[in-house]
């Protein structure tokens, strides 16, 4: 017994001297699969959110027929939203705006599924309240912006092509016209990027006029218009955005 | 293989000490501890699952699901630590219609311990944050960021340590540069300050002065960059005292944690689970008594 009790003192001692160290471990990356069970408890929180969330979302404003990707260089998610973005800056400027561009980050869904189009699809798409900025810029400031579109792998645009070759921007085409470095144009831009967001340096401090609008509420209105004339949304690729040979 | 036999040999000393009158120290000093950790990041308010429409996720994610996996974790192993790296929200309709207060109160039903701020848990503005602060019953942590002109001054805390059973484990959070990322008019007057210095710093503190066992650094600086803009890498490698990042923002799936070397040449990982809560990551730490002799040099980690 005695013996024992000696023992023990001897570890509790050893035990002062020493400390926990992580010597393995090991690593499950747990997927969350649609036939995991929900907690009960989470769902009666979700409950009344969603559902007045749902009256609201659900709303149908129009149809794709052909499922919309994001990808790079060229996007048909990407030609279509600065397609309706363009057509509608136009719209709140009261007139002419050579071209528009997205930065791919700022399309915050993979893919704009076949079929219904809600409301709460556009909110997921576009997020952010990002306001619709027109800008006037000269040939020397696009040119860095463009070879900045091509460096990130290809931004999206509507009223302009570029090739991309080693990650710079060739045969830069607006409005069907090579840029022109003593050239001005007019340009509806993300406010985001206006003020240097996705390293848009080069846009940061230029003079502006705010159309108030937010390219969410413009995809919005632009869909809901295309569906009343019964237009469906369609892929289009027709390599305005390419890599050179 | 090799962690049954660990198992195994802890459960055949405890059984012997267990039948004598001795300390419980006595009785931990024989064993392995397993410390399990858990962990999200840019959940982007993905309350609900992907929708089944035919999109690369359908069916993937969704919040009760979690929060179920999460229970029956917390019901087989004791001790669960578990951890955001930020990017709560913004990404579904949720967010837009209820500015953060959801995710706020499912986060702290699902009993998370710490988070760390991304670049779009400011989209709601800093009022906005402060006004959902409330409803998050755990800590937000960050070292780089100076909000003492800011409304989020003294609500945001550098690190917190958790205890399991003798082993203390600190947290600690790092975030991106928000200039040119964020609208100006939405992180108003907090000021970002270069990560490296003030990780190192704050990771010698647990470590050192705290006696932390394991420092854990929730970090949104992103995976890796093709130019020098910081990162986890980065972070890895020219920092000490940190055994785990996890990271979060450029939305990588990682397969399983990266291991590289700090500046030290001790061993650190690195992980990341995407994003929208399609994976909950699960490391499972498995601690061991060791000398203070021995511990110089850290061991480096086998992979079970």
């Amino acid at each position: 017994m005695k013996h024992k009790i000696w023992f023990g003192l001897l570890l509790f001692v050893a035990a002062c001297n020493k400390q926990f160290v992580a010597t393995q471990y090991r690593y499950e990356g747990e997927k969350i699969l649609s036939d995991i069970r929900t907690d009960q408890r989470i769902d009666s929180i979700v409950q009344p959110y969603k559902t007045e969330l749902n009256k609201e979302m659900k709303v149908v404003i129009g149809y794709a027929d052909d499922a919309l990707t994001k990808t790079q260089p060229e996007s048909d998610l990407g030609n279509f939203m600065c397609d309706v973005l363009l057509r509608k800056s136009r719209e709140y400027y009261k007139g002419q705006i050579d071209f528009t561009f997205l930065n791919h980050g700022g399309i915050r869904l993979p893919s704009l599924p076949k079929g219904e189009i809600t409301i709460g699809r556009m909110i997921e798409l576009m997020p952010f309240d990002n306001r619709i900025l027109i800008m006037e810029l000269d040939g020397i400031t696009l040119d860095t912006l463009f070879n900045h579109m091509a460096a990130k792998g290809g931004w999206h645009v509507s009223g302009a092509r570029y090739k991309i070759k080693s990650g710079m921007a060739t045969d830069v085409t607006i409005q069907n016209s090579p840029l022109q470095s003593r050239g001005v144009y007019w340009v509806a831009v993300s406010d985001y990027l206006a003020q240097g967001g996705d390293n848009c340096t080069m846009l940061k401090g230029k003079p502006y006029i705010d159309t108030k609008k937010t390219l969410r509420d413009a995809l919005i209105e632009g869909v809901k218009e295309m569906n009343e004339r019964g237009e469906r949304v369609k892929s289009v690729l027709d390599g305005r955005v390419q890599k050179a040979e | 293989m090799k962690r049954k036999d660990f198992i195994r040999s802890s459960v055949t000393a405890g059984a012997l000490l267990g039948a004598g009158a001795f300390p419980f120290d006595a009785f931990a000093a024989a064993g392995l501890r397993k410390v399990t950790i858990l962990h999200t990041n840019d959940q982007h308010s993905r309350i609900e699952p992907f929708p089944m429409d035919g999109g690369k996720y359908q069916g993937l994610g969704g919040f009760a699901q979690r929060a179920q996996l999460i229970k029956q974790i917390r019901a087989a192993e004791k001790n669960v630590l578990l951890l955001d790296s930020g990017d709560i929200w913004q990404g579904t309709p949720y967010f837009n219609k209820y500015l953060g207060e959801l995710e706020f109160k499912l986060m702290s039903e699902m009993q998370y311990d710490a988070a760390t701020l991304g670049n779009h848990d400011f989209d709601a503005g800093l009022e906005g944050l402060v006004k959902q602060l409330p409803l998050a019953h755990f800590p937000f942590l960050n070292v780089n960021y100076d909000f003492s002109d800011s409304p989020l001054n003294g609500k945001i805390s550098a690190h917190k340590i958790f205890r399991f059973e003798g082993i203390s484990i600190g947290v600690f959070g790092v975030g991106i540069e928000l200039e040119g990322l964020v609208p100006a008019d939405l992180f108003g007057n907090v000021r970002y300050i270069e990560p490296i210095a003030l990780a190192n710093k704050v990771a010698q503190e647990l470590k050192h002065e705290h006696k932390c066992d394991f420092v854990i650094c929730l970090s949104h600086l992103g995976y890796k960059y093709d130019d020098k803009k910081v990162s986890d890498v980065v972070l890895a490698q020219s920092t000490k005292n940190i055994d785990l990042i996890l990271g979060g923002h450029t939305h990588t799936f990682l397969d399983k944690p990266v291991e590289l070397q700090n500046s030290e040449g001790n061993k650190v990982l690195i992980n990341q689970v995407g994003w929208a809560g399609i994976y909950l990551g699960r490391i499972d730490i498995f601690f061991e008594r060791k000398n203070k002799a021995q511990v110089q040099h850290a061991l480096p980690y086998v992979v079970k």
